[in-house]
């Protein structure tokens, strides 16, 4: 077993990362003085992966919407109990999400992390799925899906997606709908799990006060041995560069119209270092026209048009990427014009040197806090790795970052014809 | 577990283990008597008018580019009901001083331009600036009302206040919607100096931060003052043998389900511990008797547990279902209910319960949010700390299980349904 040292100069810390015969990459963060552990055994699977041509095969599958969560659901089933029982025994707290993706398998615990980390690791890799354990589900996931259908954060999401994509499957809700999981069958999940859960698709990350070598042991130790079957081929439809439409709204009881307004990503990096430098600045020109400290925000919200929940984020996976600003707000209609007329304004006048800088620095800064919260950090490592990046890197895109680039990127993303803007509100 | 040292009477500050965090979080608590509707909305709107700036930052504009210069320190403000007391906090997060690139302690930094906030409010003559009154009047209405986005939580809302109308506690920390508009600047003024100088204060620090440097400017700002004692919550009721039905109305697509229980355990008597670990066989979390029946066995819902209201001895259960399954889901939920209350519980069921809140116990310390709480929420009630927890909940016992769930009383059924239930 050979492991890799990797150091990052801004936090002070080192990964130790090694790669099992299978292809699974494992990662390992020493932390001492914490009491918890914390491990995520994740597949590069989510609910965009509806569509594939598994290694060897000749034909491609396309197999019922919401199908990877569904999966999720059934992997904590084994022959005689719920696997849930022996976190339980062993005083750990565990779960799974399902993101469009990822799929994720987790625990924490503050005692018997070795006996946890080997149940996490055997139930993953031994998936038991019968007719009847398949058909129990389905009334539990028609009630998440029921659930979200009734919340207004959650639909203004997907109806901001909808608008913006005419056909990538990251429009779609990662749990499906009543209707697409009415298909799914025992078989189907067996498909999806031999395809998706092959080791070389999946990595592994645990946090903690540990015993490097030792824990590197016990995890190769409990892998199985699989060969290298090939790429899997994903397949999405063809996606326009264009928007799929402009507004949307949905009736929902709400207090006030909440909104999500964005545009639409056109420009696609080659490497995993280029999507980065494209998050960090994009992120950055969110901030600096729409920040806590921005004379629009200052503006709008003495005016009453935004509240404390007026935010701003970043999205970026395979084959899609887009800005959002969120608000709560009694005029969506007004706020997106007034969003458009700043972002004129600054064309004409330009960005902020000064803002730029003092960004950057608060950039900096949430870096190291969000490293303190160690499960979070855990789970966003193993996602950015997903997409070929490692976190790690963050310091020299941080040191290579420039003011003209951050003009560029500004210039590019914030056009009006792939804005869009989607609104719930009561009737 | 922490350190504590005295800033003035009634002014705590306690120090909280933190080496092995790049960041510093201060949390700096208020406790109030959630007395009645018009002192509720007055003190709920506080925290709220004050981020509008102080003499130094005369703006939030400025607060917030002052705070990107420390590195994006967080600020927040935020108002907590603990039993009958509503609790104002206000808490800073900066990253320690070895990892600031350049200039000044973001910590220091960061907590001063809170105190300053705090103490020295942007304000004239006659009281807050009349434009930032209105204004967070506004936010603080919008917020009273933001709780129907939430249909999980307001089902719950809804069966507290129905359940506990004509007590203390019914009153939300947020306050009132039409008391709102009835306050003026300089009421809220005088309002707030009497809080800042007559509540009680606790300060926790957890981080690699300069103590000393930190104590010498809480100091600086808190002057000695008479200050009250923590504010005392009632015991819950009898429910008087009969339970309570409540059904409501909303445009939505799944049927809310809570049920409100006196527990009458009160949370600083040695049974609480007992509660504490049948609370969690009863509806605790993924191995409870409600996760394993109401949504395993059944599949009648994605969602099916319970919450103490530990300071007011109530308990919750909530879940979310079809329309046409209410009634199926409240008998499975009383039968579980009634399983405990007779005893039927494993020996393993009573060991997982155990190592689970075991578990969320030793968590805390890797937490420094949730341990804030945490001890603000033992300092009223029986002071307890971390340790004591582990012992008394350890040495729970089946008997103990059965003995204090078989006082428990249903009292409030709530649904929350649709128009599609008709």
């Amino acid at each position: 077993m050979e492991i890799k040292k990797k150091t990052n100069s801004f936090l002070n810390e080192t990964i130790y990362e090694a790669h099992h015969p299978s292809g699974c990459g494992v990662y390992l963060l020493n932390k001492p003085g914490f009491h918890n552990y914390y491990a995520v055994f994740a597949t590069d699977y989510g609910s965009v992966d509806s569509s594939f041509r598994a290694p060897g095969e000749s034909a491609a599958a396309t197999v019922p919407d919401g199908i990877a969560h569904y999966l999720e659901h059934k992997m904590f089933e084994e022959p005689d109990r719920n696997i849930f029982d022996d976190f339980a025994k062993q005083g750990a707290n565990a779960n799974a999400f399902t993101s469009s993706e990822m799929t994720a398998y987790l625990f924490s615990c503050t005692e018997h992390f070795e006996e946890n980390l080997k149940t996490l690791l055997h139930y993953v890799q031994n998936p038991y799925f019968t007719d009847e354990n398949v058909e129990k589900e389905r009334g539990i996931i028609g009630q998440e899906i029921r659930m979200y259908d009734d919340h207004p954060y959650w639909r203004v999401t997907y109806n901001f997606l909808g608008l913006l994509y005419h056909n990538h499957p990251v429009k779609l809700d990662t749990a499906g709908t009543v209707e697409s999981i009415s298909h799914i069958t025992k078989e189907l999940l067996y498909r999806c799990y031999n395809t998706f859960y092959h080791l070389s698709n999946m990595s592994l990350f645990i946090v903690g006060d540990l015993d490097v070598e030792r824990t590197f042991q016990l995890v190769f130790e409990n892998l199985r041995d699989q060969k290298y079957p090939g790429e899997i081929e994903r397949i999405y439809p063809e996606e326009p560069s264009s928007i799929c439409g402009k507004k949307k709204i949905q009736y929902l009881p709400v207090s006030m119209p909440m909104a999500i307004l964005g545009y639409k990503e056109t420009v696609f990096p080659e490497d995993g270092l280029g999507i980065m430098e494209r998050q960090i600045e994009t992120e950055l020109v969110l901030e600096m026209l729409f920040g806590k400290s921005s004379a629009f925000y200052e503006t709008y919200y003495q005016q009453g048009l935004i509240n404390d929940s007026f935010s701003n984020a970043y999205e970026s996976g395979k084959g899609y990427a887009y800005s959002e600003i969120f608000a709560e707000t009694p005029d969506p209609e007004k706020l997106y014009s007034a969003v458009m007329e700043e972002v004129e304004r600054v064309r004409r006048e330009g960005l902020s040197k000064a803002d730029f800088e003092r960004t950057k620095k608060a950039l900096y800064g949430a870096y190291i806090m969000d490293f303190d919260r160690a499960d979070d950090f855990a789970n966003s490592y193993v996602s950015w790795k997903f997409k070929g990046i490692d976190m790690f890197e963050f310091d020299s895109v941080y040191r290579s970052m420039t003011f003209d680039n951050l003009v560029l990127r500004f210039k590019e993303h914030f056009v009006e014809e792939n804005a869009v803007l989607s609104i719930v509100r009561s009737k | 577990m922490s350190e504590m040292i005295q800033i003035t009477p009634g002014v705590t500050l306690h120090v909280l283990p933190g080496d092995k965090f790049k960041t510093t979080s201060i949390g700096v608590y208020f406790c109030r008597p959630l007395d009645n509707k018009p002192n509720v909305t007055r003190a709920a709107l506080i925290p709220l008018v004050l981020r509008r700036g102080s003499k130094k930052y005369p703006s939030a504009r400025a607060i917030a580019t002052a705070l990107e210069e420390y590195y994006g320190a967080a600020l927040g403000v935020s108002v907590l009901k603990r039993g009958e007391a509503q609790v104002l906090r206000f808490g800073v997060k900066a990253l320690s001083k070895q990892f600031a690139l350049e200039g000044d302690d973001p910590v220091i930094g960061a907590l001063s331009l809170l105190l300053d906030m705090l103490f020295d409010p942007v304000a004239d003559e006659k009281g807050f600036l009349e434009e930032n009154v209105a204004i967070e009047k506004e936010d603080l209405k919008d917020d009273i009302k933001s709780i129907i986005n939430d249909k999980r939580e307001y089902a719950l809302f809804r069966c507290k206040e129905l359940m506990c109308e004509g007590e203390s506690f019914a009153l939300s920390e947020s306050g009132d919607y039409d008391e709102v508009d009835k306050i003026s600047r300089e009421d809220l003024y005088s309002f707030y100096q009497d809080l800042i100088g007559s509540a009680p204060v606790d300060i926790f620090i957890c981080g690699q931060a300069d103590v000393q440097e930190v104590t010498k400017l809480l100091k600086s700002y808190f002057k000695p003052s008479c200050r009250q004692g923590y504010p005392k919550t009632s015991p819950s009721r009898t429910t008087g043998g009969t339970i309570r039905r409540f059904s409501e109305e909303m445009d939505v697509n799944q049927g809310k389900l809570c049920i409100g229980f006196r527990t009458h355990t009160e949370a600083d008597s040695e049974d609480y511990y007992a509660l504490m670990v049948a609370n969690e066989i009863f509806g605790g979390g993924v191995s409870s008797k409600l996760f394993n029946n109401v949504r395993e066995k059944l599949s009648l819902a994605y969602y099916a547990s319970s919450r103490l209201e530990k300071l007011k001895g109530l308990m919750f259960v909530s879940s979310g279902v079809e329309f046409k399954n209410f009634e199926k889901a409240y008998d499975e939920i009383v039968v579980q209910f009634q399983e405990v209350q007779k005893g039927n519980v494993e020996r393993e069921e009573l060991e997982n319960a155990k190592r689970a809140l075991k578990n969320a116990l030793l968590s805390l310390d890797d937490s420094p949010r949730q341990l804030q709480d945490f001890m603000v929420s033992n300092l009223l009630s029986s002071g307890a700390d971390v340790k004591t927890y582990l012992e008394k909940i350890e040495a729970v016992t089946q008997d103990d299980v059965k003995r204090v769930f078989a006082r428990i009383e249903i009292d409030t059924v709530y649904q929350l349904t649709g128009p599609a239930a008709k």
